[in-house]
């Protein structure tokens, strides 16, 4: 003979302090928990005396299942997926309180911006800049960096910017925001941690790429006109 | 072949030996120099602006011996003045772009060259001879503080050249070379960022340098 207890799965919870408890199994049928294993008789176990018991039954060799007080059986023990308390309920480790940071994703929005800055970023492609390159005046590329993507895509820094066809951007700390756009609200640039040495240059939807600064490099001519990639 | 060793040593460490005497280059020594002259003239195109013009090889030649023989006047101070006469002698070939631009290739150094010579009498011979040559070559002297006597046009003219004379221009901050097309052109080249590129330029004054 042993004792049967139902719970409602939603005080699977409390189960965890059962771990102890020898013999002690448990399965899920649905909504309900079901625990075998406790023996009739002796004193009854505190920490089982105290679970939310929603049934309880006195199940007999042949697994019939006698309500408590009651000399009629009203079923069977169902065939369930029994397991070990230990494995029913395993162990979390515990979510330090202090110290630590909560990080919340948080969606970047982007939206028109009624400031005004100067430009900083302009991204245009390989055939205009070399083109540029080609005439420009060093005084102007030398205030001028450049980085180039395997798509023949040059994201030019720096100021001021040549008269290219392409896409500007305003800086933002370590963000290039597209022209006319700023982040919404505003106050995402002071909690947005860029990861470090990393240009994050923002499309107008909100999507965004990390272009490492080690990947930029003097608007030399020689440097310009040697840039080559597998579309040219 | 001490002339092509003083050219290679100046092109790739930027020092230089002469010897200690007025000697004439063989053949040999000079086809050399002719040689190293070309290879830096293919090297320094990579940085510099589309079009310029080719090497003249004679024009270079006569900077590069010139710039020798200069050398070897300012260390040998017991030389006779009267040999600067055959030995100093001005260029004679074409005032074009292409002569501009292949004597820069050695006179770029007219600057560390005028350093040198510093401590000589401003009214020595051959500080006022470096000085006629100074001012003979414009692209090569800018930032010398010496008024050009020479023709322009032949620099404004051609687009690369052009572009290579107002930035050193403006790395200089020459007034003394802003005439009226180099005015026009460099407001064409700073645009709306005099004030970033040569702070504090005022054109209204400059005409007072023409």
């Amino acid at each position: 003979m042993e004792k049967i207890l139902v719970l409602e799965n939603k005080y699977g919870d409390t189960l965890g302090g059962l771990r102890g408890i020898p013999g002690l199994k448990a399965a899920t049928d649905g909504d309900l928990i079901w625990l075998r294993g406790i023996a009739v008789g002796g004193t009854p176990d505190k920490r089982i005396a105290s679970l939310p018991v929603l049934h309880r039954y006195t199940a007999d060799p042949v697994e019939r299942l006698f309500p408590d007080q009651q000399k009629t059986p009203t079923g069977k023990l169902p065939k369930l997926d029994w397991q070990p308390i230990k494995a029913f309920v395993p162990i979390e480790l515990p979510v330090s309180a202090m110290p630590g940071k909560l990080f919340l994703p948080v969606t970047i929005r982007l939206s028109r911006s009624a400031v005004v800055q100067e430009v900083f970023a302009l991204m245009t492609d390989l055939k205009s800049w070399k083109a540029y390159a080609e005439t420009a005046a060093g005084t102007r590329l030398q205030t001028l960096s450049f980085a180039v993507s395997g798509k023949g895509e040059v994201l030019v820094i720096g100021r001021p910017l040549p008269q290219l066809p392409g896409k500007t951007f305003w800086p933002r700390d370590q963000m290039l925001l597209p022209s006319g756009y700023d982040l919404d609200p505003p106050v995402l640039g002071a909690l947005a941690e860029a990861p470090k040495e990393t240009l994050m240059l923002f499309e107008p939807d909100g999507n965004w790429q990390a272009i490492p600064i080690a990947h930029f490099q003097p608007a030399r001519r020689s440097a310009v006109r040697l840039t080559e990639t597998g579309h040219d | 072949m001490q002339f092509s060793e003083f050219l290679n040593s100046l092109f790739s460490e930027g020092r230089v030996t002469v010897a200690r005497a007025l000697a004439d280059f063989n053949a040999a020594d000079l086809e050399a120099s002719a040689r190293l002259i070309a290879e830096l003239d293919r090297t320094e195109r990579l940085e510099m602006p589309a079009e310029l013009p080719g090497l003249n090889k004679d024009a270079a030649l006569w900077a590069a011996q010139y710039l020798y023989r200069s050398i070897q006047f300012v260390l040998l101070r017991e030389l006779e003045a009267e040999l600067m006469e055959n030995y100093l002698q001005p260029y004679t070939g074409t005032l074009d772009d292409s002569a501009m631009w292949s004597v820069d290739l050695l006179f770029r150094h007219l600057g560390p060259l005028f350093k040198f010579s510093s401590g000589i009498s401003p009214d020595d011979p051959l500080v006022q001879r470096l000085k006629e040559t100074a001012a003979a070559w414009p692209l090569s002297s800018v930032g010398l503080n010496i008024q050009t006597i020479a023709d322009t046009q032949p620099i404004l003219n051609n687009a690369a050249l052009k572009t290579i004379y107002l930035d050193r221009i403006i790395a200089h901050r020459d007034l003394t070379r802003l005439g009226e097309r180099e005015q026009v052109a460099l407001t064409e080249t700073m645009g709306l960022y005099q004030e970033q590129f040569w702070p504090g330029l005022e054109f209204n004054e400059l005409t007072k340098h023409d």
